[in-house]
């Protein structure tokens, strides 16, 4: 993919892939944190 | 009963329920009582450097009266009441405790948002001591307290101290 | 480089400068309060940019961009764990971080530490060793600045570099409005777009990634593979997972990281801070490498590589964006350092000048203590980076390696084990960093390949659980920090509706009343 050995395609695109399905699980699991009140850090 | 200076509430008990009962979705949860928390208010007044000048700046810092715990706060208007004694939490800081805590957290507070190393020529003016009500509502087998001067909310967790 | 960059780099400073300025005179003290004290006016996207973009630093422009050049893909190694890195800590340690702290009153992550594991030593140790590695981060900045600048005006580099320091210590000592919330989103977007261009540009004169590759081919096939150039690191596990971690979970080792996670106030905060730092960083972190990469075929005759980046920036770009980019990245790199230098003297005149020398200091001392440090350092810093200037790249990953290996343990079981105790905590936190100092200096990368991250990381663990265990009987965690643990932990049976709406900054007060409540009723049962 790209001129790229495979190792290196695995490497320039599957962590990016990875943490991008970390994050939407991340995302998932807390997705009742969400809370109407748009305040932001006070302190 | 006792007088007592107590932040103006925004919220009323049965605001407070409604906050909590959309929340849990509990038509059961009912106001148990209120709570009323001391906090040792001082004003501070600050000299802050700016590209035009040192500009003067006013603020508000309260220190939790019973775990000593600073924090800036915005405009608040008062008022005397009378309030059952049992109800106020009993202040475990002095005054003189809180004015090192009171320091501290504007100092900080200042040196972080303006990213600068300066002076602040922060000085503090005790103001006594100011409450807040926090209404407690239980909801299906869990307490929370809410502030009655914004609506912000918590769990409780009740275990002898 | 020409005129034109360099009056566009002027003009830049003078813009933001009047935006502060104008910010200042017509804001009325409302907006100057609103500012300090609530940030509330500034969005979350604008939050997340301004977090995120502190990040950007020396290391991205010098460190990455040489690290591409001289070693080609093998450098995405270091990518791959920095692309996480904000994700992962946020989710494994910065909600209850976050309760804790504010239910010990620290302010500073020193501070964290030692009420966590209560000893003067336990402040005494992290205070000095994270000031002086802190000075080694900035040492990085200092070198990326005057570097920089000398490239852009054309400057013998002593001179470029004095300039350097002297703005980024102006800035330190005075930096007052500058910091306004949208100097930082207008050079954010600014550094945003530059970088953007730069990589569009890079590729577009290369006809687009794969005809870059396949000229890097011809050029040194090994330069594409996983294992650097002459495939020099094959098979070497121990250094890919150095790389792998310490831009993964070591940077959770700097203090301006952990304030960041002590600072949130609601669950919702940390969740969106997650996907902004994911978003982010698959954009721009591994963009500096691959720019480094591809300036492999645009300057074959580089002969620094830390300067990969700014030079593809000058051939590629016209003159006035590169004058604007230019001041952007300037800007950047100097705004770290002054962060830095802010965390250095606030831990020696609050964590440590205060606490253990003079607990009576008066804020103008304090000020002295810190400005007087901040001094040292520029001084100290200005000679090394002017007589023997390492590698940005190898500061940043050694300070980053040793920070990370002496406070990781402490700041995840800080949250996550009621067992860990303060010897356990002192002694992982002194072996951490010694072994990943030592296994650098002492050359055993080389023997063992082993990265020193992969070493300190590995011994600091070790100790923290060793040592907690076995002293588990003379020196117990404190029962109210166990209690103040478990107020941090999730409060049950709580519909996660509530949960999620928690104000975290009422924790205090919540275990407070929660205590009377509870005394009320066993009274009440007597």
């Amino acid at each position: 993919m790209f001129g790229l050995p495979l190792e290196t395609t695995l490497l320039v695109f599957g962590f990016p892939l990875l943490w991008i399905v970390y994050t939407a699980i991340f995302l998932l699991v807390t997705r009742d944190w969400e809370h109407d009140t748009p305040e932001e850090d006070g302190r | 009963m006792t007088e007592v200076v107590v932040i103006r509430a925004a919220l009323t008990s049965t605001e407070a329920l409604c906050v909590v009962a959309s929340l849990t979705g509990d038509v059961e949860a009912r106001v148990e009582k209120d709570v009323i928390f001391p906090y040792h208010c001082f004003e501070a007044r600050c000299a802050v450097p700016t590209l035009a000048g040192r500009k003067k700046l006013d603020m508000i810092c309260l220190v939790d009266a019973v775990n000593g715990i600073g924090a800036t706060a915005d405009e608040f208007q008062l008022k005397r009441e009378r309030i059952d004694v049992e109800k106020v939490l009993a202040t475990e800081i002095d005054a003189d405790e809180a004015l090192e805590v009171a320091r501290s957290t504007v100092t900080h507070r200042l040196g972080r948002k303006l990213r600068t190393i300066s002076s602040f020529d922060v000085e503090l003016f005790p103001r006594g001591l100011v409450h807040k009500r926090f209404w407690i509502v239980r909801s299906s087998e869990a307490r929370i307290m809410v502030d009655s001067t914004n609506g912000s909310l918590h769990p409780l967790k009740l275990r002898a101290a | 480089m020409s005129t034109t960059v360099i009056f566009f780099l002027v003009l830049y400073y003078v813009v933001v400068l009047g935006i502060g300025y104008w910010a200042m005179r017509h804001g009325g003290s409302e907006d100057l309060e609103g500012y300090l004290l609530g940030g509330r006016k500034v969005g979350p996207m604008a939050t997340a940019l301004t977090l995120q973009s502190t990040s950007m630093s020396g290391y991205m422009f010098l460190g990455a961009g040489s690290l591409g050049f001289s070693q080609g893909y093998w450098a995405l190694w270091y990518a791959a764990g920095d692309i996480g890195g904000g994700v992962l800590n946020l989710s494994v340690i910065g909600r209850r971080m976050r309760k804790l702290s504010q239910m010990f009153g620290a302010l500073t992550s020193i501070e964290y530490l030692e009420k966590r594991y209560p000893s003067p030593a336990v402040r005494i140790f992290a205070g000095v060793l994270t000031v002086f590695l802190l000075g080694f981060y900035v040492l990085a900045q200092f070198i990326a600045g005057g570097k920089g600048m000398a490239l852009v005006t054309g400057m013998p580099y002593p001179v470029a570099l004095a300039i350097a320091v002297g703005i980024i210590l102006v800035y330190t000592f005075m930096g007052g409005y500058l910091a306004v919330a949208y100097t930082d989103f207008f050079q954010s977007l600014v550094m945003l777009v530059g970088v953007m261009w730069i990589l569009i540009a890079a590729l577009g004169e290369l006809g687009g990634l794969t005809a870059a590759n396949n000229a890097i081919r011809e050029v040194d096939p090994t330069l594409l593979s996983v294992w650097g150039k002459g495939l020099g690191f094959e098979g070497q596990w121990g250094i890919v997972a150095g790389a792998l971690l310490v831009f993964s979970i070591g940077y959770l080792g700097w203090p301006h990281v952990v304030t960041r996670h002590m600072a949130m106030s609601r669950p919702a905060t940390a969740r969106r801070a997650g996907l902004w730092a994911t978003v982010w960083n698959l954009f721009f972190v591994p963009t500096p490498y691959i720019v480094g990469i591809l300036a492999i075929l645009i300057l074959p005759g580089l002969d620094d590589p830390e300067m990969a980046i700014f030079e593809v920036a000058g051939s590629l770009l016209p003159a006035a964006v590169t004058g604007l980019v230019m001041a952007a990245i300037m800007a950047a790199i100097m705004s770290t350092a002054d962060s830095l230098l802010l965390q250095t003297g606030s831990i020696a005149s609050r964590d440590l000048y205060e606490r253990f020398i003079n607990p009576q200091a008066s804020e103008r001392q304090m000020v002295m203590v810190s400005r007087g440090l901040v001094l040292a350092i520029a001084v100290i810093g200005y000679a090394i980076a002017l007589v023997e200037p390492p590698t940005v790249f190898k500061i940043v990953i050694f300070a980053t390696s040793v920070l990370g290996s002496a406070f990781l343990p402490a700041y995840f079981c800080a949250v996550w084990w009621r067992r860990a105790n303060t010897p356990g905590a002192l002694s992982s936190m002194v072996i951490g960093a010694a072994m990943a100092f030592t296994w650098e200096y002492a050359g055993y990368v080389e023997t063992t390949q082993i990265a020193p991250m992969v070493a300190g990381v590995v011994s600091s663990t070790v100790t923290m659980i060793v040592v907690s265990l076995l002293t588990q009987r003379i020196a117990p965690v404190p029962p109210y920090i166990v209690e103040v643990m478990d107020e941090a932990a999730t409060v049950g049976p709580i519909p996660k509706k509530l949960l999620a709406a928690t104000d975290m900054s009422l924790a205090p007060e919540a275990a407070a009343i929660g205590a009377a409540l509870a005394r009320d009723e066993e009274a009440g049962r007597d």
